[in-house]
């Protein structure tokens, strides 16, 4: 077996769909089935697990084949801090206001994008969430602290 | 230096009288400077019927106060995420809640866990509005009053196909209800929007729709349905032909949904009042109970928040045992 | 009252100066509503309600409606622009639309899609007003068992769609319906994958899966290749050539068709007459492998058949008094606060209504394209903004775009979630367009099965018995041969080959 398996997006997706069709099974499994004519909760559930399954492993074995295509490109480093920033910027917003939770959404992507230039980063920043506050707070007046405990 | 006791006590409540002399106006102030900025009512819905009302009441209320009156919608998890939002709010008075009848009296009987406790985390501040239903039958089943309803579903057992958007709403307690007083049975088949029960009953597919009157208003002189019976104890004024449960045989069939407000069991008690009073005054003008009429609703006569209290837990009374024997509890 | 008696004295009422400018303002804040990520038609014509009473029940539906299909305008810009759906019908534009923007070609795309979406409008407003009555009676022929034919061909149309691999999309759409399922189970009331929390008892909500597959995804992706990190997208032209124009007609006048009678059915809608015009498109095409990476086509006929859609989804509403989506049903909560009871009697009452409505719709398109084109030139000039400007601004406005559905910091974490899976999926070579239509239309799909059982009590003869359904039913088991034939054809071919 060629070490390109491992790599390969087939192989990957295949795992993929298998994981989501077991955990529809485990997770559905107190769903009452009932029978095709009359569906309980479960039926669909449970039958897409185990298409899902099937299906994954169909898809798994294309990935032993030689030409299979590979995954390209894997950096850590955007997707991570990306997901972080708005991470951040979901905790940040309730509890302590837009402008906290922009500044923080702002500087972790600016460092998803290779090296931070802290001037651009804080004019950036300025400007989105004066623009943001003009347009949803002030306009929109939607139900978000801007910093919280003062406005 | 020993005091004296009663000098002590002298002093005590002269302490007191001028500590509460200097704070009652202060209290007193604050109550009638209510409301001093935006109020911000919270409505359990988006897009809905629901939603319709509580903007309108807020509009109308916010006109009566001079302030804007914001509507926060907070959809979701059966009023659960709208109703735990009023409860986490600053209890300011600036924060109330518009709820419906399931919120309070069926919820707790029919969720496990609930987000939010009524008798500890609210207290009633006015009832607005009431809702009723209709049994609306397709023609061509020859029912056309509730006689001809309840001798059909004896003759027939199971056959009526009967639509039902949630299980355990009003409308579906009503129905029940209405069932058990003969015993009957019926298909109940379950539907997700009122829009696909008219698409049905317009294509003979389900034969019955019990529903809100402001869904199933559509019928009116066209031949394809009828509504046979309205399941509030007076006839609704925009469909003064269709006559009451009561009327045909069933006195004292009183079953309707409800909007009402509240507020957080911690906001002060004279702004409590304040609201109920603007907010009864906003529900006895002629302006509000026309909407109300052209929406389907039925206008009330304003409330004492004790009174209102009296009223839904007198449903609850009557409407736990229903849905406990009806097997309906959920997670 | 006479047809051309009717439309003529519609478009009296809908030309007048007042109404005009409702339609304008309707018109122009749809747009807007569009253009900005997450925040929608629904929540926005709910708060305009009460703005309505003090305006007569004619002026403020040509309003309310304005901001329906506006939006659908809007939403093909960050469509096309920025790879951001904002409603199920907007995901196809993407697929080609923003291929299409990264060639430097945003202003073919929008123009197109701005034109395409004025000749879907005018032929649609048409349709309404010479054939209600038979699309009328289309939709009420539409029970349980027709819609389940209906998603049942949907979802064999999004594995048609697919540019990869078969099986990869087929798992894709299983995937998506998973994922459409968690929530309450309108049936029985029973939680399904809901983990406890309550936020999820009314299943994952579009707008953050959407956002998340696409927005957040691309970003992610964009970041990793570097490129756009410092360069700026060339433009090449801002306006469609004269070839890009005639590839157009074909795929604009089908995708009409196709919106036309899709739109009508309640439920059914812009989203299924995207896709399908993407499917058809691609499938007639002689360049099929163009797909996916920037074909006109692509674009032309999916932005013609979700504004046919969104036009002649006001026929149940006007005609029977049936909502056909949520944003209708609030339209008709303002028209009952107005005295006006929807129904069928509304177009014989009301024929101003009705008739202005209808009127105002196609004065409403024409506007459209008269706000939007001209703004071509704007958006293409902001996407040649550097990419390092760009990102962010993009993040804010998803996120508080996300925010803003129902103040919940719950989709907040959905969004982040599925930016994360997206980047996966793009790794993997997954297509999230499948996963989308999965999505939307499995739930449907089991719903409808159910009801259509449980009517005929457990009679599956009801799917053969009925005829548009049978009808269905068999189109969708032909499209199915036709999808698997090459496949097989070429399994076929290419074991000859290694025989002989």
């Amino acid at each position: 077996m060629s070490k390109a398996v491992l790599t390969s997006k087939d192989f990957w997706s295949g795992l993929l769909f298998m994981g989501m069709g077991a955990a529809a099974l485990v997770f559905g499994s107190d769903l009452r089935v009932g029978t095709a004519a009359r569906m309980g909760p479960g039926f669909v559930p449970h039958a897409i697990g185990w298409i899902l399954i099937v299906l994954g492993a169909a898809i798994a074995v294309k990935g032993f084949a030689r030409d299979a295509e590979q995954v390209v490109r894997l950096h850590l480093r955007p997707v991570s801090l990306i997901v972080l920033s708005v991470v951040a910027f979901a905790l940040l917003l309730q509890p302590a206001g837009l402008v906290p939770a922009m500044v923080a959404m702002i500087a972790i992507s600016a460092a998803a994008a290779g090296p931070v230039r802290a001037r651009e980063t804080v004019g950036i920043a300025v400007f989105l969430i004066v623009l943001c506050v003009l347009i949803f707070k002030v306009m929109l007046e939607m139900s978000f602290p801007v910093i919280a405990g003062v406005w | 230096m020993r005091w004296r006791q009663a000098d002590l006590n002298r002093r005590q409540a002269i302490g007191l009288i001028a500590a509460a002399a200097v704070a009652w106006p202060v209290r007193a102030h604050a109550a009638d400077q209510w409301p001093a900025r935006t109020v911000r009512l919270v409505v359990p819905a988006l897009g809905s019927p629901t939603d319709v009302h509580g903007r309108i009441f807020a509009e109308m209320l916010g006109e009566r106060l001079g302030q804007r009156v914001l509507v926060d919608n907070k959809p979701g998890a059966a009023g659960n995420l709208g109703m735990q939002a009023a409860v986490v709010a600053p209890a300011d008075g600036y924060t109330f809640v518009f709820a419906i009848a399931s919120y309070i009296t069926t919820n707790p009987f029919m969720y496990k866990k609930l987000l939010y406790d009524t008798e500890r985390d609210f207290v009633p501040v006015s009832l607005l509005s009431k809702a009723g239903f209709t049994f609306v039958v397709r023609e061509g089943l020859g029912i056309k009053t509730l006689a001809d309803l309840t001798a059909y579903i004896k003759a027939n057992p199971t056959k009526l196909s009967v639509a039902n958007i949630q299980p355990g709403s009003l409308v579906h307690l009503a129905f029940e209800s209405y069932l058990r007083t003969f015993g009957g049975s019926v298909e109940l088949i379950p539907y997700k929007t009122s829009a696909q029960v008219l698409q049905d009953l317009w294509g003979g597919l389900v034969d019955l729709y019990p529903g809100p009157i402001g869904s199933t208003r559509q019928f009116e002189g066209n031949g394809k349905a009828r509504a046979i019976a309205v399941t509030t104890i007076e006839r609704h004024p925009s469909l003064p032909e269709v006559p009451t449960m009561a009327e045909q045989g069933m006195p004292a069939f009183d079953f309707y949904g409800w909007y009402g407000i509240f507020a957080s069991r911690k906001t002060p008690p004279a702004i409590v009042e304040r609201m109920n009073q603007e907010a009864n005054a906003v529900v006895a003008s002629k302006e509000y109970r026309e909407k109300m009429i052209g929406l389907g609703a039925i206008p009330v006569e304003p409330m004492s928040p004790h009174d209102f209290k009296k009223l839904y837990l007198d449903e609850m009374a009557q409407l736990g045992p229903l849905i406990k024997s009806m097997n309906l509890v959920i997670e | 009252m006479d047809v051309l008696d009717g439309i003529s004295s519609g478009f009296l009422i809908a030309l007048t100066l007042k109404n005009v400018l409702y339609c304008f303002m309707g018109a122009l804040i749809g747009t807007l509503i569009g253009v900005l990520p997450g925040i929608g038609p629904l929540a926005t014509i709910a708060m305009l309600m009460p703005f309505t009473y003090h305006v007569d029940p004619v002026s403020s539906m040509i309003m309310l409606a304005g901001i329906f299909y506006g939006a659908q305008y809007g939403g093909s810009t960050t469509s096309i622009l920025l790879n951001l759906p904002g409603e199920a019908s907007s995901v196809i534009t993407c697929l080609d639309g923003h291929q299409l923007a990264k060639k430097g070609k945003a202003g073919v795309a929008l123009s197109i899609a701005a034109v395409g979406s004025l000749v879907a409008g005018t032929i649609g407003t048409l349709t309404i007003v010479l054939l209600a009555p038979v699309l009328v009676n289309f939709a009420e022929k539409f029970g349980p068992a027709e819609y389940c034919g209906l998603m049942t061909l949907g979802l064999v149309v999004a594995v048609v769609l697919a540019n990869g691999s078969i099986l990869k999309a087929i798992a894709m759409v299983f995937l998506g319906v998973l994922f459409g399922l968690a929530g309450t189970d309108s049936a029985t009331n029973a939680p399904r994958y809901t983990f406890g929390i309550f936020e999820m008892s009314d299943g994952i909500d579009f707008v953050p899966i959407a956002m998340g597959l696409f927005g957040i995804a691309e970003i992610i992706s964009n970041l990793e290749q570097r490129t756009h990190a410092h360069g700026v997208t060339p433009i090449s032209s801002l306006w469609p050539s004269r070839e890009e124009i005639r590839r157009s007609i074909g795929p604009v006048l089908r995708g009409t068709a196709i919106g036309s009678f899709l739109g009508v059915l309640p439920g059914g809608g812009p989203t299924l007459a995207a896709f399908s015009s993407y499917a058809i498109e691609k499938r007639i095409s002689k360049w099929p492998e163009q797909f996916g990476k920037g074909a006109i086509e692509g674009v032309a006929g999916p932005e013609s058949a979700n504004n046919a859609a969104a036009q002649t989804a006001f026929v149940p509403m006007l005609a029977l008094g049936i909502p056909s989506n949520a944003i209708m049903a609030l339209m008709i909560g303002a028209m009952m606060l107005q005295g006006i009871q929807p129904g069928p009697d509304v177009m014989a009452k009301r024929p101003d209504l009705f008739w202005g409505i209808i009127a105002s719709m196609w004065v409403g398109n024409l506007m459209l394209v008269v706000i939007n084109l001209p703004l071509v030139g704007l958006w293409v000039k902001l996407l040649s903004v550097p990419y390092r400007f760009l990102f962010p601004a993009i993040l804010a406005f998803c996120c508080i775009g996300a925010f803003s559905l129902q103040s919940s910091t719950f989709h907040l974490l959905m969004l982040a979630g599925f930016g994360f899976l997206g980047y996966v999926f793009i790794k993997l070579g997954c297509e999230p367009a499948p996963f989308l239509l999965g999505l939307v239309l499995g739930p449907q799909l089991e719903e409808y099965f159910r009801r259509a059982m449980h009517i005929s009590r457990g009679d599956p003869a009801v799917f053969v018995d009925r005829p548009i359904s049978l009808a269905l039913f068999t189109l969708t088991a032909v499209l199915l041969i036709f999808a698997a034939l090459p496949s097989i054809a070429r399994a076929r071919n290419e074991t000859f080959q290694e025989a002989a």
